[in-house]
């Protein structure tokens, strides 16, 4: 009951866990953010709607795009949250032996840590150096790159001691 | 524990130990008033409020959690409820936040068990039933903190209850529901306990509100898992933790009789319980929420005498109508005096232990102190 492997494995569950419900509150996050820009960044939404009326299409049609777009970048960054968070919150209880969540978690750490040194080299658009805004940008990016590592490697160590425990089992048995 | 055990087991402990039937009423009487003893009814019969040995649940819903206040709570309810295992204890890689917390977790045999007994030895039969209720409460309030604090008293919602049968031992999930009002239903394993609250410092957050009434049923034996003992799961066998508790009290209150010469921790009066033992542990093994009938009844065939029910205010008056001079001489007198002085005694190893929970407990407080007029509330 209270053997190494059985103590590792309900401390890497729950740590496992606890970085899946972490990133499904960070995508929440991002698209409250999202919402945020479209409603009160009123310099970006001018410098958007410039653009499309360039094109040459009429408000109600400037309108309907800048809400399809945003609803569709809010739910695809809500998609990928929850089924990475979820995969990892099932594969912690037990419910669930896929282990899809993983693929997505290295390709969205390999994202997240490529695009992070943009911050510093002035590619955001509308300002020069790292502001405010950028500070707090910085800190959730690295919380995310923090949460995709615990996420990999508690998963890792789940299988370790998972194996360990059945040997043990298979030992006593 | 319940008044089962605190009223009417120790009734059946003290006179094994040797006392007759008045002096078991006075230390049972005076073991369960423990549990009773609050800040309102010392109000209310004009008693110092130091003397408080427990806090009502509406007390508590007004109580600050402050750091005063936290102090407060912690004061009581380490002294007499939870009483420290080990005030040195030591985990790696925890900051003294946390381990003046951790260090607060009830056992039984710890070296503040010792100190109960001596402090008790030579004083009343009230200041001999406190000591009992604290020592028996050490086995049933093991792995909690009389203190509230999320990282020690919370535990996870995955309770078993471990059933022993002609197969062996198997297990029953415990279900808890959050409805005070309703009874625990043991044949069913359904349970109330405290609802998970954040906070680290709040009020349902003290002691073992999380696992409900489990640890006061002598029936149950249960595996569950607390936050302070990183992912290690703990069984709690009552019928044996309670079968060790009645025969501790038996040499404790033996001890107090001078019939032993020294306290040790680990000690137990095993032989002298002996030829109950059936009869104790069907007591113990019963399930069923209140074993007060059980014990009564044991406790009568002892005693060959009648035990008369607890009733709260069977010395209220006494203590009321006696001038302010004379009331140390009342039971209530007597028992408030023997509170005020265990109470200082707990706070004051734990103040010396470098531990500020409970305050700045720098001297120790005897049963004259009380006397003298050092905690004497002035009524209008």
């Amino acid at each position: 009951m209270n053997s190494n492997s059985e103590v590792k494995l309900r401390q890497f569950r729950d740590t496992l866990e606890l970085a899946g419900k972490g990133y499904i509150f960070i995508g929440i996050w991002n698209v409250i953010k999202i919402f945020m820009t479209y409603t009160m960044q009123q310099s970006l939404m001018d410098e958007l709607i410039s653009d499309l009326k360039a094109q040459e299409l009429s408000s109600k049609e400037i309108n309907a795009t800048l809400i399809f777009a945003f609803a569709f970048v809010s739910l695809f960054i809500i998609m990928i949250h929850f089924y990475i968070g979820l995969g990892a919150i099932k594969y912690a209880r037990e419910k669930s032996v896929k282990k899809g969540y993983l693929v997505l978690s290295v390709i969205s750490l390999v994202i997240t840590a490529g695009l992070l040194p943009l911050y510093f080299l002035g590619a955001d658009y509308g300002g020069n150096g790292v502001d405010d805004k950028d500070i707090a940008s910085i800190l959730v990016d690295l919380t995310m790159i923090f949460i995709f590592v615990d996420i990999l490697y508690s998963t890792h160590m789940i299988k370790k001691h998972s194996a360990t425990a059945d040997d043990k089992e298979a030992i006593a048995g | 524990m319940q008044e089962d055990f605190h009223y009417y087991a120790t009734y059946c402990a003290a006179y094994l130990a040797g006392y007759d039937h008045a002096e078991c009423m006075d230390i049972c009487y005076s073991a369960q008033f423990v549990d009773l003893c609050s800040a309102t009814l010392l109000s209310k019969i004009k008693a110092p409020a130091a003397a408080a040995t427990t806090q009502l649940q509406l007390e508590m819903m007004d109580t600050r959690t402050d750091v005063i206040g936290l102090q407060n709570i912690t004061r009581i309810w380490s002294s007499f409820h939870f009483l420290p295992k080990d005030l040195k204890a030591s985990h790696n890689r925890r900051p003294k936040v946390y381990m003046n917390k951790y260090r607060l977790i009830c056992g039984p045999n710890g070296e503040l068990v010792k100190r109960t007994a001596e402090l008790a030895k030579g004083k009343s039969l009230q200041a001999a039933g406190i000591a009992m209720h604290v020592i028996a409460d050490t086995w049933a309030h093991a792995y909690f903190a009389g203190t509230p604090s999320l990282v020690i008293n919370n535990t996870t919602d995955d309770f078993y209850e471990i059933i022993s049968g002609d197969e062996g031992e198997t297990e029953r999930k415990i279900h808890f529901r959050h409805s005070t009002s309703t009874p625990d239903d043991p044949g069913n394993s359904i349970y109330s306990n405290s609802l998970f609250q954040r906070n680290e410092n709040t009020i349902m957050n003290l002691g073992h509100g999380r696992a409900g009434h489990l640890p006061d049923y002598s029936f149950i034996k249960y595996r569950y898992m607390p936050a302070w003992n990183d992912y290690r799961i703990i069984v709690k066998d009552n019928p044996s933790d309670y079968w060790n508790a009645f025969c501790q009290l038996i040499y404790a209150m033996k001890y107090l009789r001078y019939d032993i010469g020294e306290f040790s921790t680990g000690t137990y009066s095993y032989d002298i319980a002996a030829p109950y033992e059936t009869r104790i542990k069907t007591i113990l093994g019963k399930r069923q929420i209140k074993a007060s009938d059980d014990w009564k009844a044991f406790g009568e065939e002892l005693s060959g005498e009648k035990i008369e029910d607890f009733d709260i205010n069977r010395y209220q008056d006494e203590y009321m109508s006696t001038s302010a001079e004379n009331r140390h001489d009342t039971f209530l007198g007597k028992f408030t005096d023997a509170a005020i002085a265990h109470k200082s005694m707990v706070c004051h190893e734990i103040y010396s232990s470098g531990n500020k929970l409970t305050g700045f407990e720098k001297i120790v407080h005897s049963v004259n102190d009380n006397r003298n007029g050092l905690f004497k509330k002035k009524h209008g």
